[in-house]
């Protein structure tokens, strides 16, 4: 579930998305990254999912955009490719700290 | 072999739903998706086509108009940080325009008023003293009564203050004294503020005088030999007519000096707070026995 919480905390699937786009390094584009989060989570999301978290994430300034050179098989369009920014490096720790904090605090309890 | 467009709605619909920046690569994505479907044998005919690309404009569509929560960016320098709360203040006061012109019409008037008082209590209080050069080292006595309020002071008490207190450096004494003048001989007298004071009273002040000289020594001990008054520049403009060589008469309520004519020799330019003529002195029978007086400390 994607975040918009005031805390600055990433959501589920920002987190993914963002670990997906440091996966790919310099190929991380929407339909990469799609297939990237389903092959490491067995998660398909749908296609509006990945680009509202990547625009959102663009916004936020986490992850910054480039065009990549047209391919034939893409029909001459360009790839708009991501990168994870100093902001994102730092937002992604804040939100993996926060999840250890607590799970050091003890077991979970159902 | 080059891959076959985009159906023409599907593009459509990119191109009215989907921010700029992101229409090109939706297309080259959906083109690179539907061929990958097809070499996998799935359907990706004209209607998924259509299916997908709504699923995708539309999020996008929904998703850019929805408003990010402000968060404070990281890192910001207080100078940054300064400049940014400066730019939204004048956003909110261009907003504002009723409440702006409320808070500058308050803050002119709160201003003007403040300025006015200082200028009136530094007219009052704290502007420096006329014809006074240095203001800093000159202190005026005021000897106290018995009933509480202030009094006068003998000339040889004056005598004895100089004499005796060698933090005073000088001594000087004044009394206020009304006097009736005639500008001529026949006109009808005028009643002005004035003052007798010593012979050394100007050098005491130190101010400089515009004209003339102020009072000796010996015009100070034996006045009735040599009369001399000095008056300020509005009554020697306003009543003597600022010729240089003006005589008129000076007639005053003391008796020792009822009916007498006074050379008018010396001039001087003044404040408005001065008294209009100065007269010297300090031996005269209406202030042999009292005075107030003005010292220079060293």
């Amino acid at each position: 579930m994607s975040s918009f919480s005031k805390t600055g905390l990433l959501g589920e699937l920002e987190q993914l998305v963002i670990l997906a786009v440091v996966r790919l390094g310099r190929d991380a584009y929407a339909v990469s990254i799609r297939d990237l989060i389903e092959l490491r989570t067995g998660l398909r999301l749908s296609r509006g999912s990945v680009y509202v978290t990547l625009d959102r994430l663009d916004r936020k300034g986490y992850l910054t955009s480039r065009f990549g050179d047209p391919t034939p098989e893409r029909g001459g369009k360009s790839k708009r490719l991501f990168e994870l920014t100093a902001t994102g490096r730092r937002a992604l720790g804040s939100a993996e700290q926060a999840v250890s904090r607590m799970r050091a605090a003890g077991p979970v309890r159902s | 072999m080059s891959p076959r467009p985009l159906p023409r709605v599907a593009t459509w619909l990119i191109n009215r739903l989907s921010p700029p920046e992101w229409r090109e690569s939706i297309v080259g994505d959906l083109v690179e998706d539907r061929d990958r479907r097809l070499a996998h044998d799935q359907r990706a005919g004209l209607f998924w086509m259509i299916a997908a690309t709504l699923r995708v404009t539309t999020s996008l569509f929904v998703e850019r108009r929805r408003v990010l929560p402000h968060r404070e960016p990281p890192h910001v320098s207080v100078l940054g940080g300064l400049s940014a709360e400066v730019r939204h203040a004048a956003r909110a006061l261009l907003a504002h325009r009723s409440y702006t012109a409320t808070a500058v019409l308050t803050l002119a008037l709160g201003i003007g008023a403040n300025a006015a008082v200082f200028n009136l209590a530094n007219w009052l209080l704290l502007r420096p003293l006329p014809g006074v050069v240095h203001e800093s080292e000159v202190v005026t006595l005021n000897f106290g009564s018995n009933d509480g309020g202030t009094g006068l002071v003998s000339v040889p008490t004056v005598d004895r203050l100089a004499a005796d207190v060698p933090a005073l450096r000088e001594i000087a004494g004044y009394q206020d004294v009304a006097v009736h003048v005639a500008a001529t001989t026949g006109a009808a007298p005028r009643r002005l503020d004035s003052e007798i004071v010593s012979g050394n009273y100007f050098d005491v002040l130190g101010g400089p005088l515009e004209m003339g000289r102020g009072f000796t020594f010996e015009e100070g001990r034996d006045p009735g030999r040599a009369p001399v008054v000095v008056v300020s520049d509005r009554f020697w403009r306003h009543d003597l007519g600022g010729g240089p060589d003006v005589l008129f008469l000076v007639r005053s309520r003391s008796t020792a000096r009822r009916g007498r004519s006074w050379a008018l020799r010396f001039l001087r330019f003044t404040d408005r707070r001065e008294p209009e003529t100065r007269t010297s002195g300090s031996r005269l029978p209406s202030i042999s026995t009292s005075c107030r007086s003005t010292a220079r400390i060293s």
